[in-house]
């Protein structure tokens, strides 16, 4: 391959605008050619270290006391929020970062034991009676690989009031409080929640398909009345998201993340985090066997935006 | 007498810290898999996170930024995957083969960062201009023409020139024949 490909083929990739063929054409390049991975690595490279120099340049303008003469970057950062949170020295970069999130912002949204480290086998039965804790239907905490703590799914149950529903799925909820975040949410011009979880479908390929669902309601009011309610009537439901993954068993050691997403109204109370596993085909039928099907790593994050107004007066 | 050994909140705090002292290591690292710098912004959030989460697995005085670094690799792949660009992307298994060794040294990075600075404040008002809107900003070329009065291409090789210069006196400055 001449020099002239690569270096359209590394523009493409750099400014993230790879077509299909170009990003095939550069992954067999790059598969077989070493010099060609070298010559990516130093690339890629010398192109990082052009982001940390321009960044650190406008941080020693900003702490000079002289003008920046570039407008503030529209980007999250909420691994500053995070720092700060958990009471850390900011750094001279932490402070660069901060004084870019000025527009958007990401922070992690409290969820309690995401790892699944503080709760010592079956998980509490039932829909969580009350914020952050666990609960749901038959599962465990048990070690897995390397995992010293992941989530086992172990039967799939019918809805709670709702006599002789089928055993769609096994599912696990949380309950997660929006007080802390209220005053964000209503300056807000936009706010979602963003779950993340990682799956694990431990059966050799070939298996029954099961489906994974990553699920985030958003009510509003206080948590305490969703206790007994669930599940919810659709109206009570400000709004929701969920992604879903198909599994038939797959390699050992493979594990898969889904990310939903839910936008949240300024009168957002409260989330409910549901993970779960279960039936695969036509609504109502019964779930396949369970307890090979394991979730770690929850991960809750607030993506904010500020008001236009605010926007529109800097 | 024995050191008492860290409750597991200490030892996470001194985890955080870390990450904090090497988060510019971590991004370098981040931004040649990802180079989206608002994506490559996100991935460290994320990987913070989980530095967080795993912190009872990592053992004070070994290797931190080659810990956290292969955090942050695995939280770019999975970030690719889940939240995939408009854009395609390389086969994961040619990220592992790019990207599966160790991190720059932080003070090797200090350094070329310290020597790349130097040779932006070089630089004609233009090309500064343009590298910092690239780089600092996270501009695309298409953002940066209007703003400039320019055509997408023309910032394009401009950017080229500047940044073929920027090679040429960071490799006089450090008496090296390439950057890697």
């Amino acid at each position: 391959m001449n020099e002239d490909r690569f270096e359209t083929l590394f523009e493409a990739w750099s400014e993230s605008r790879m077509t299909p063929e170009e990003a095939a054409e550069l992954s067999a390049l790059l598969r077989r050619d070493r010099s060609a991975r070298d010559k990516f690595r130093a690339a890629a490279a010398f192109r990082a270290h052009l982001h940390t120099a321009a960044d650190s340049l406008t941080l020693d303008a900003a702490t000079e006391g002289r003008a920046i003469a570039f407008p503030s970057v529209n980007r999250p950062l909420g691994l500053v929020a995070a720092l700060l949170a958990v009471g850390l020295t900011v750094s001279s970069f932490g402070w660069l970062l901060a004084a870019r999130a000025d527009r958007a912002e990401s922070r992690p949204l409290e969820i309690a034991d995401g790892g699944f480290e503080l709760l010592k086998g079956p998980v509490p039965a039932g829909f969580p009676a009350r914020a952050f804790s666990w609960g749901g239907d038959p599962s465990e905490i048990v070690a897995l690989e390397d995992r010293p703590t992941t989530l086992r799914f172990l039967e799939a149950a019918g809805e709670p009031n709702v006599p002789n529903s089928p055993r769609q799925s096994c599912d696990v909820f949380q309950i997660v409080d929006l007080r802390g975040v209220r005053d964000r949410l209503l300056n807000s011009e936009e706010a979602f929640a963003e779950l993340q979880v990682s799956l694990k479908d431990a059966r050799p390929a070939g298996s029954e398909p099961v489906r994974f669902i990553a699920k985030i309601y958003a009510f509003e009011g206080e948590p305490r009345s969703i206790v007994g309610q669930w599940p919810p009537s659709p109206d009570r439901t400000l709004g929701s998201g969920a992604q879903f993954h198909v599994s038939k068993g797959g390699p050992p050691g493979a594990w898969r993340t889904l990310t939903s997403r839910c936008v949240l109204p300024p009168n957002a109370g409260f989330l409910v985090v549901q993970i779960g596993v279960g039936n695969a085909g036509e609504p109502g039928n019964t779930s396949p066997g369970l307890g090979s099907q394991f979730a770690d790593d929850v991960s809750l994050t607030l993506r904010t935006r500020r008001e236009r107004a605010v926007l529109a007066s800097r | 007498m024995d050191v008492p050994a860290p409750s597991p909140e200490e030892h996470t705090l001194s985890v955080q810290r870390l990450f904090v002292q090497h988060q510019r290591t971590v991004l370098h690292y981040v931004l040649t898999i990802e180079p989206h710098l608002g994506d490559a912004q996100d991935i460290v959030q994320e990987s913070f996170l989980t530095v967080t989460r795993k912190a009872a697995t990592y053992a004070l005085g070994t290797n931190f930024p080659a810990w956290a670094c292969t955090i942050a690799r695995y939280q770019a792949l999975q970030f690719q995957r889940a939240r995939a660009r408009a854009s395609a992307r390389l086969d994961e298994d040619v990220v592992e083969l790019l990207h599966g060794e160790a991190p720059a040294e932080p003070e090797d990075l200090e350094r070329r960062t310290g020597a790349l600075k130097a040779c932006i404040s070089k630089l004609p008002p233009k090309g500064a201009e343009l590298i910092r809107r690239r780089y600092h900003l996270g501009q695309m070329p298409e953002d940066i023409a209007p703003a400039v009065g320019w055509t997408p291409n023309s910032v394009r090789v401009a950017l080229s020139r500047a940044r073929q210069n920027l090679r040429e006196c960071v490799d006089r400055s450090l008496g090296t024949p390439g950057i890697s």
